[in-house]
């Protein structure tokens, strides 16, 4: 049985994702020792042959953790991570993006808290932007006085990053982004779905992110698009997004 | 001198002599002039003769140039500056306005008044208010005046109107928050005042004063809360801070209550606990005035003395690293006082007027309930988080180290704009709108009505509709909208950021009003929103533009907002809206619509302001020319180039037995020269409603324009039944051609004007035809019904096309 399963996303971080891998076998390593059964899915969403290479090469034989790989053409950084769930069979799914690292705590504990409070999603407790811009970002408990609604209308509040039951997931995808139409961000617009369905964001006490900012990245194109998130409300026109709010 | 105070001082030259007297040192004076003394004139005499004029000083510590910069108007006066303060010092004050006159704080602004002999208190209320002094910290002449402005331009200053009316609550004093004040005051100011305060009442000093090592009072009074202390007190706005601080000092600090939220108990006796101090013995807030504050014990989560001095390390060496000077002035001035959290700058709209800046926001509001969610990250970072990020550096180098001082974000308390979007969904009236109009402001203008029109046409089809203001606050015209109509000034939010933030902003507060509908009636803000977010916005509401005529500039070129956003927003629009056929033509003309895309650009006429009256003005006119010796032609408009005013001055000169009354001012351009109006032209000023013109003993009116849509007035005055002659530029040919007046071709001079004129003139029977069907024509096109009627189609279609 799997307790948690890493779904990790990639597309074209050729091998910006070796220290992906190292960091992830780090992680999968602590959290075995911990007494937590992990699997890795990755998702090649389009991705291109180095990328391919060195995601399989990097997870082909890590120790009591099969790896599986999905040759997906979403294009998409929700539908790949929808495609991701679906093909998962542990208790609780998380997500990496190919190119970011985590703390080598962050599995452990985040399947930890999962089970704990299966009904919410769980973020590192804060995301620490490296490269090209570098900052730390905290994530705030949407049960603590830190949280006000009002900012999810105007800006996101978590990263995609999360930890989950699998069942979860899988009754909220991620709706994809339309970006030739200016609508991005399928993370904060997931994140508002799930709040209003109820599940608390709580952050995991002392659990680390680490973002990579780079051009060319999803975020980079989102905000070259002038991309915002889909609002929560029906669109008037036909063509939108299957999503109920 | 008009200064009716001025006015009585006394004239009699003796009696002036005899009040400057007493200033005058005549041995100084000889002294200093050789060449009074020389001539043995009597010093005062030639000073008061001759001296000040010449900008002699009367005495070492008067300076009669300085006076008179102190008091400008006295320059165009032939008052000797000596009399004039000579009598003021006899005029008396009220004891209650110089209690409230801070004298030091008022020659620290103006220090040229000490040199120069000046009274600041007299000099306050002659002239320093006027030139928006503050006659102490703690009053603030600009906001007073904002408050009653109709003091501005008279002779009594807000000092005084604030005594004579009682001091009333209701209004405030001090334009800067309360905290604001207390930093500006001296630390010894506010101890000597607090002190003076509760010792004229009777209380023991000892929480502060008498302890050695406690705060100073401007510490306490910078924690004060106005807000908190109306909350716990059920009071309401009706207090001025400083009246609520007064009561807080007098009677709830001596029981040891805390000022506000800034001291939060639970954690001042964790503190205690943590540095192993017995707990208090009596109220929290006096112990910590008694040995807390000297124990360096903070008594906010907001505040971590540690992080403080770390983050601000100027401080330190400065021995201001501690928790008075962060609430004194760090506050204010946005410095960090807790590692991992990097507040975000106040905008000015939010931080001004009764707003607290962001900083205090989270300090008294948040952090207190949220210790343990700041405790926890204060703990991580002082504990694993440097080795957790230490081994992914291991991994990749690129991770790098976290300083102390890195940009450290807890949302949404790094983000200005969003403080700025909140103040806005805070503006909004309550409840939820399908349909929003946004304009500019609500003046007295053409589009100010049409919008209002729009939103009753809106309002009758069962339309939840919201009014927003986005470039002035206005609200002239209320009667122009439906009675109770929700609206909501945020001009002064939105003028606070770029254009970029700007347009975030609004498109924010559409999807939280829950518009699914946007009209947008010449709101800047609202194009500039359309243009970045036209096409997400297309996907969840119908979009509508007005568009009125194009200006011109003197070179001819075309300009407005139809030049600048027409062809970017038309494919995001369900409609563009064009108070007249022609322009609406132009436009698919000029873009070279289809015919598909040319429905979408549709002419919607504005109605009249008042329903066409029952019978046409022309009847009486008719009826009373022989009562009028010569004809008499009525013109309205703005002296601006586009009204032409010019030509109207010409065509009167062309027919100098008539009589032209003309109502306007200039308003968009600079007034022209008036001074060589002909003879048979008189300028009436401006006029409130049309009714007050002598619509019925007139012969006709004459309309010039150089460039137009459908003008307003043309519309109200077809409305009459009156006689027109219109110069047939833009959409004016739809209203008056051949059958309904005598329209005039663009461009034509003096001369076409003055023989339509004359023909209008000389024939009733015709005139009497044409305004008849002028007022049919009104009835039928521009009536309030006809405009819904064409609104419900345009609605109809964009429902038929979802």
């Amino acid at each position: 049985m799997i307790d948690l399963s890493l779904i990790l996303t990639a597309h074209r971080e050729g091998i910006l994702a070796g220290t992906t891998i190292r960091s992830a076998r780090a992680g999968i390593d602590h959290a075995r020792a911990k007494g937590v059964r992990m699997e890795v899915v990755v998702v090649l969403d389009r991705a291109d042959a180095p990328t391919r290479d060195i995601l399989r090469e990097g997870f082909g034989d890590v120790a009591d953790t099969p790896a599986r790989f999905l040759e997906t053409d979403e294009g998409d950084p929700g539908g790949a991570r929808n495609r991701g769930i679906e093909a998962a069979g542990g208790t609780a799914a998380t997500f990496l993006d190919a190119d970011d690292l985590v703390s080598e705590n962050w599995f452990a504990r985040a399947a930890a808290m999962s089970a704990e409070r299966p009904d919410a999603i769980w973020h590192p407790a804060c995301s620490l932007a490296f490269g090209q811009e570098k900052h730390l970002w905290w994530h705030v408990d949407s049960e603590s006085a830190l949280f006000d609604p009002l900012y999810l209308e105007w800006s996101n509040y978590w990263i995609a990053i999360s930890c989950a039951s699998l069942d979860l997931y899988r009754r909220h995808p991620f709706t994809l982004n339309a970006l030739h139409e200016g609508f991005g961000h399928e993370d904060w617009h997931w994140n508002r779905v799930t709040l209003a369905a109820g599940h608390a964001h709580k952050p995991v006490a002392e659990t680390l992110y680490f973002y990579r900012r780079r051009a060319g990245s999803q975020m980079a194109r989102v905000h070259a698009a002038d991309g915002v998130s889909w609002p929560m409300r029906e669109p008037r026109q036909r063509g939108a997004p299957a999503f109920r709010p | 001198m008009s200064q009716p105070r001025f006015a009585v001082l006394p004239t009699d030259p003796a009696e002036q002599r005899a009040l400057a007297e007493g200033l005058f040192d005549a041995g100084d004076y000889l002294a200093r002039n050789a060449d009074v003394r020389a001539a043995n004139l009597d010093p005062l005499t030639h000073y008061l003769r001759h001296g000040w004029r010449e900008g002699r000083n009367p005495h070492p510590k008067f300076s009669t140039s300085g006076y008179l910069n102190a008091f400008p108007a006295l320059r165009e006066t032939d008052v000797c500056p000596l009399v004039h303060a000579a009598w003021l010092a006899t005029r008396p004050v009220d004891p209650a306005i110089a209690a409230l006159f801070d004298a030091d704080h008022y020659l620290a602004a103006f220090p040229a008044l000490r040199a120069a002999g000046v009274d600041p208190l007299q000099h306050y209320l002659l002239q320093g208010w006027k030139d928006g002094a503050d006659p102490s910290p703690f009053f603030s002449t600009r906001h007073y005046l904002e408050q009653v402005p109709s003091l501005r331009g008279g002779e009594v200053s807000p000092l005084e109107h604030y005594v004579a009316s009682g001091m009333p609550d209701d209004i405030d004093i001090a334009a800067a928050p309360l905290v604001d004040r207390a930093n500006r005051a001296s630390h010894g100011f506010w101890n000597a005042e607090i002190q003076a305060l509760l010792k004229s009442a009777g209380y023991d000093l000892g929480p502060f004063a008498a302890v050695s090592g406690g705060p100073d009072a401007d510490v306490i009074v910078a924690m004060f809360s106005p807000a908190d202390y109306r909350r716990r007190h059920a009071q309401g706005s009706g207090q001025s801070d400083l009246a609520l601080l007064t009561r807080y000092l007098m009677f709830d600090l001596p029981r040891g209550v805390p000022p506000g939220p800034l001291f939060d108990t639970e954690h001042y006796l964790r503190q205690l606990k943590a540095a192993g101090l017995a707990p208090p013995n009596g109220p929290a807030f006096l112990d910590w005035l008694k040995r807390g504050h000297a124990a360096g014990l903070s008594p906010t989560p907001a505040f971590d003395r540690a992080a403080y001095a770390a983050l601000n390390p100027g401080l330190v060496e400065a021995g201001a690293a501690h928790f008075g000077h962060w609430v004194v002035n760090g506050l204010n001035e946005q410095r960090p006082a807790l590692a991992g959290i990097t507040l975000g700058a106040s905008p000015r709209a939010v931080a001004a007027g009764p707003h607290r800046p962001l900083a205090r926001v989270f300090a008294e509001d948040f952090a207190g309930p949220a210790h343990r969610e700041l405790a926890g990250m204060r703990n991580f970072r002082e504990g694993r988080f440097d080795a957790l990020v230490a081994k992914a550096r291991d991994i990749e180098p690129l991770v790098g180290i976290v300083g102390e001082r890195m940009a450290s974000f807890l949302p949404p308390w790094h983000d200005t704009a969003f403080l700025l979007f909140k103040a806005c969904v805070e503006r909004l009236p309550a409840g939820q709108y399908d349909t929003v109009v946004a304009m500019p402001f609500c003046k007295m203008g053409g589009a100010d009505f049409v919008a209002g029109v729009l939103t009753r046409a809106l309002d009758r089809r069962g339309a939840r509709v919201l009014v927003l203001r986005t470039e002035q606050a206005d609200w002239e015209r209320p009667d122009w909208f439906p009675q109770g109509i929700a609206t909501a000034d945020l001009s002064d939010l939105l003028g606070q950021v770029d254009m970029r933030t700007r347009a975030s902003v609004l498109y924010a507060v559409l999807h939280h009003a829950g518009a699914r509908r946007l009209f947008n009636v010449n709101s800047r803000a609202a194009y500039e929103t359309m243009l970045r977010f036209g096409a997400q916005l297309s996907r969840f509401m119908a979009l509508y533009t007005y568009y009125f005529c194009a200006d011109r500039r003197p070179d001819g070129t075309e300009v407005g907002y139809a030049i600048d956003f027409f062809a970017s927003l038309q494919g995001n629009l369900d409609c563009a809206l064009i108070d007249n056929a022609d322009f609406a033509r132009v436009l698919v003309d000029r873009h070279a619509l289809t015919p598909g895309m040319a429905a979408r650009v549709q002419p919607l006429y504005s109605p009249a302001m008042e329903p066409p009256a029952g019978v046409p003005v022309v009847d009486a006119q008719i009826a009373t020319s022989a009562g009028r010796s010569r004809p008499r032609i009525l013109w309205a408009g703005r002296f601006d180039r586009q009204k032409r005013f010019d030509l109207v001055q010409q065509i009167a000169r062309l027919l100098p037995g008539w009589d032209f009354l003309c109502w306007g001012k200039a308003v968009l351009d600079q007034a022209p020269d008036l001074s060589a109006l002909p003879d048979n032209m008189t300028l009436m000023g401006t006029y409130g409603r049309l009714d007050e013109l002598p619509l019925t003993d007139c012969d006709g009116w004459l309309y010039t324009s150089g460039w137009d849509g459908l003008p307003t007035i043309l519309i109200e005055i077809a409305a009459k039944g009156m006689p027109v002659v219109a110069s047939a530029v833009g959409g004016v040919p739809e209203l008056v051609d051949d059958t309904t007046g005598w329209p005039v071709e663009p461009g034509a001079g003096a001369e076409a004007y003055a023989a339509a004129l004359t023909e209008m003139l000389a024939d009733p029977a015709r005139r009497r035809e044409r305004a008849t069907a002028l007022m049919a024509r009104a009835r039928d096109r521009h009536s309030f019904d006809h405009y819904c009627e064409v609104l419900d189609r345009v609605l109809a279609a964009e429902e038929t096309a979802r």
